[in-house]
């Protein structure tokens, strides 16, 4: 693998890495505080005050959201530490779109930017290396959150193509003037890499990735 | 003494004033740091516990607008972050004694609020 590639995908995989321990960490810290919170609620009812069963069923019920929410957490992030198992595989685009979605979620949260998805009806199965495609779409979404407003959207398509997908990031609503920066160098290289189309699309700012089977 | 916490979790920011309160601290939460500024224009808090990392406006900047509205408010910081450069730039704003890692130890904070306290002028520092 070309060195500036892999160098992109270390630094991918470093900043998806810290970005999960960040909200792991944070699961951890709410976890943290309510067991703390039953610990004093149950202080107070051996000191003979009054036990409040309505509380406690909320602060244990709170509990089990917040392991569920961290499941969640980890089970994308296996997902995502796998994807380097195989270097070219057949791959579910809708599927490696909403994952790489819920990767970048956090990011998109701090910059107050909403992302959706439009995953389309139709399966879309392409050729191509899982976490390449995914370190690309990093970088297209890294792009677009740099230059969106707190407040704004950006929305995520995947359209199957005759051989291949359609893969749309951009801005919401569609035709307003939006500035996106060009494609960085490393964006464009993994582009190249993968064989992969990057078309600038003026309407939604952001950009169209063509790929194909061929 | 009134403290104010400010923290995007809510499930996280509510527990933990809950935990304060039962212990005969005044205190206020919001998980929206523009609700905090909003919050700090008729009313100072003695203390404002922040998130470093927050949708919109972070925790360094919201020290910020909140120390122009009320310039005797003291700071607390917690973070989920433990690299070596946020540690920097957190100690750098704030000083290590006042810059947390989550999951707190509620009773290091608790001490932090306390010592604080002792040297505070009751919410009314309005500036």
């Amino acid at each position: 693998m070309d060195e500036d590639i892999e160098h992109t995908g270390l630094v991918f995989f470093g900043k998806v890495t810290a970005s999960i321990s960040h909200e792991i960490k944070n699961r951890m810290a709410i976890i943290n505080e309510q067991a703390g919170l039953l610990e004093d609620l149950l202080l107070m009812a051996e000191r003979g005050g009054e036990v409040d069963l309505a509380r406690l069923k909320r602060v244990s019920g709170a509990v089990k959201v917040q392991v569920a929410m961290g499941d969640r957490i980890l089970r994308n992030m296996n997902r995502f530490a796998h994807s380097i198992d195989n270097p070219v595989v057949s791959v579910d685009i809708r599927s490696l779109l909403e994952l790489t979605a819920k990767l970048a979620a956090r990011l998109a949260s701090l910059k107050g930017v909403n992302l959706e998805i439009y995953p389309g009806p139709e399966n879309v199965e392409v050729t191509t290396s899982p976490f390449l495609l995914m370190n690309l779409l990093w970088l297209c979404l890294e792009t677009a959150l740099s230059v969106s407003d707190s407040g704004s959207e950006l929305v995520l398509t995947c359209q199957k193509q005759e051989d291949g997908a359609a893969i749309g990031i951009g801005s919401e609503p569609e035709g307003k003037e939006h500035h996106f920066p060009e494609a960085s160098r490393e964006l464009k290289s993994l582009a190249s890499a993968l064989g992969i189309e990057l078309v600038a699309n003026e309407q939604r700012g952001g950009w169209t990735i063509r790929m194909s089977n061929a | 003494m009134k403290v104010l916490l400010v923290d995007d979790e809510i499930e996280f920011v509510s527990a933990l004033a809950e935990r304060i309160m039962l212990r005969d601290i005044e205190v206020e939460w919001t998980a929206k740091p523009e609700e905090a500024i909003e919050r700090t224009k008729n009313d100072c808090f003695d203390i404002a516990i922040l998130d470093i990392k927050m949708p919109r406006v972070g925790g360094f900047d919201l020290k910020k607008r909140l120390e122009k509205q009320c310039p005797e408010m003291k700071f607390i910081f917690l973070t989920g972050h433990g690299s070596e450069e946020a540690f920097q730039t957190g100690t750098t704003e704030t000083g290590s004694e006042f810059y947390l890692v989550k999951p707190v130890r509620f009773e290091t904070l608790l001490e932090k609020i306390r010592a604080i306290g002792t040297t505070c002028t009751g919410g009314k520092n309005h500036g």
